[in-house]
């Protein structure tokens, strides 16, 4: 990697790892207090059918269809907050101007940080619900976290995007968190309510599966590995991260 | 002048809390109120307990935009030398702006109720004015605890996003943990619940409304006692 996209990746971490850090610990916490507690969890749900009263079926609908999944989408639109945008409300712009490379190439290096960020994140859940599973005496298929990982990982992608673009035109703070929050919960549901667009998925049915094809909801598994939606995502992704980048490429600092 | 301050802060955010709150009651709307056939008022609809989760998700979410920023985020911004330099104490700023959020909640409940009645102008009763307004008080004392506890957050974390991190997830945390032990029982612990309570428990909003105060008054001891210098 060239010095200076390093220097630049280097930034964005800083600005963001107090971010990741506290999402992956209240991630990784959520998991583990499922997985410890999973005894007294599952008799408060009191489920007699399957698959929620099966261990596979709890950790499917507390983690992968739930709180966990809830969590992690709100958790992608925060990593994806900042930019220059917002460094020009905080009086620190003049210093990442002075950096000798284009405009566009800062967001490129924030989004690709992010990126990355958002696919740990979703990694988590994969590492730690099978191995605290063992811990405990139980199995969960480590297929089937690492398949959940690439779907949080992909769709996750596309929350994380819509939010950066919304960090590249909105500068205050709390009003990039607002848009971009309710743009994300809000958004994919008036889609599926337009002419023609009824069926389009939601995001968090792409994300847990639910009412998919590639979900058997009686064993609360993945039958096979959802390339098609995971492709489909990033593509999702990528425009949204190209227009933002085109719009911050054009941006204007003058003043 | 302070009142002002806080209005210029946050008025941005009440544009984009209004077409919130607008879009999701649209789509509650939209959906499965039509889909439904009109067998029910939509405003007994939309308040009652189950189907008005979208909407009320939205305002909790709301409630925690509108009370965050304090002199902490201010001082991140390199702004809090002006603040301080006005003639008032510490106390006089938070409470501003803890009555300014707390104003901006209710006058978006009040939007949400009147939105409501609008859309459900066709099956006008006069029942449903007054379970809006009773709706809109539940809505406002216990979005206003939400938004102390948001305020408070501010104060402590500098960073503008860890707060409102911190403060949706304390929230949820404590929704999680009432549940869990049994407190949901007592309405004033299960704000969620409260704010969809059709009994109107007016004792149980008494003590949020207690506890929201309390919350701020929290916030003002942490405030006075930091040092900006």
């Amino acid at each position: 990697m060239p010095r200076g996209l390093a220097v630049l990746a280097g930034k964005a971490w800083h600005e963001s790892r107090s971010r990741f850090a506290i999402s992956a610990a209240i991630l990784a916490t959520l998991c583990v207090v499922f997985i410890a507690f999973q005894d007294p969890l599952r008799r408060l749900m009191g489920a007699t059918t399957a698959p929620a009263n099966t261990y596979a079926g709890y950790i499917y609908i507390r983690v992968y269809a739930t709180v966990g999944e809830g969590l992690f989408a709100v958790l992608v639109v925060l990593l994806a907050l900042g930019g220059t945008r917002r460094e020009r409300a905080h009086g620190s712009l003049g210093f990442t101007l002075a950096l000798p490379v284009p405009h566009r190439t800062h967001a490129m290096v924030r989004a690709a940080v992010g990126l990355g960020q958002v696919v740990a994140l979703a990694a988590l859940p994969a590492v730690l619900v099978p191995a605290g599973s063992a811990l405990i005496g139980l199995r969960y298929a480590a297929d089937q976290a690492a398949t959940f990982a690439l779907l949080w990982a992909a769709v996750g992608s596309i929350g994380f995007a819509a939010s950066f673009l919304v960090s590249v035109i909105v500068a205050n703070d709390y009003a990039a968190l607002a848009v971009s929050v309710l743009a994300v919960r809000l958004v994919p549901s008036a889609l599926t309510r337009l002419p023609g667009l009824h069926q389009l998925p939601r995001l968090h049915d792409l994300m847990s599966g639910h009412a998919m094809p590639y979900l058997d909801p009686q064993r609360a598994t993945l039958v096979c590995v959802p390339w098609g939606v995971a492709a489909g995502s990033l593509v999702v992704a990528a425009g949204l991260l190209a227009v933002a980048v085109w719009l911050s490429g054009r941006e204007r600092f003058l003043g | 002048m302070l009142w002002y301050k806080a209005w210029c802060e946050t008025r941005s955010r009440l544009g984009i809390a209004a077409v919130a709150v607008t879009a999701a009651t649209g789509l509650v709307w939209h959906s499965d109120w039509q889909a439904r056939g009109h067998e029910r008022m939509f405003a007994s609809y939309v308040w009652g307990a189950a189907g008005n989760d979208s909407v009320k998700a939205v305002f909790v979410l709301l409630a925690i935009v509108l009370g965050a920023g304090s002199l902490r985020q201010e001082q991140a911004m390199g702004t809090a030398g002006f603040t301080l330099a006005l003639p008032v104490r510490r106390r006089q700023l938070v409470i501003a702006r803890a009555a300014v959020g707390l104003c901006e909640l209710c006058a978006l409940a009040g939007f949400i109720g009147l939105l409501i009645l609008s859309l459900s102008w066709s099956t006008w009763d006069p029942g449903a004015a007054a379970q809006t307004l009773r709706y809109v008080i539940q809505w406002s004392v216990c979005g206003g605890a939400v938004l102390a506890l948001a305020l408070l957050a501010s104060i402590a974390i500098p960073s503008p996003y860890l707060g409102w991190l911190v403060s949706l997830l304390g929230f949820f945390g404590y929704e999680a943990i009432v549940g869990v032990s049994g407190l949901g029982r007592y309405p004033a612990f299960d704000l969620y619940r409260l704010m969809s309570d059709p009994r109107a428990p007016w004792l149980a909003l008494v003590a949020v409304a207690v506890a929201g105060t309390a919350l701020v008054a929290l916030g003002h001891l942490w405030l006075r006692s930091r040092d900006f210098a």
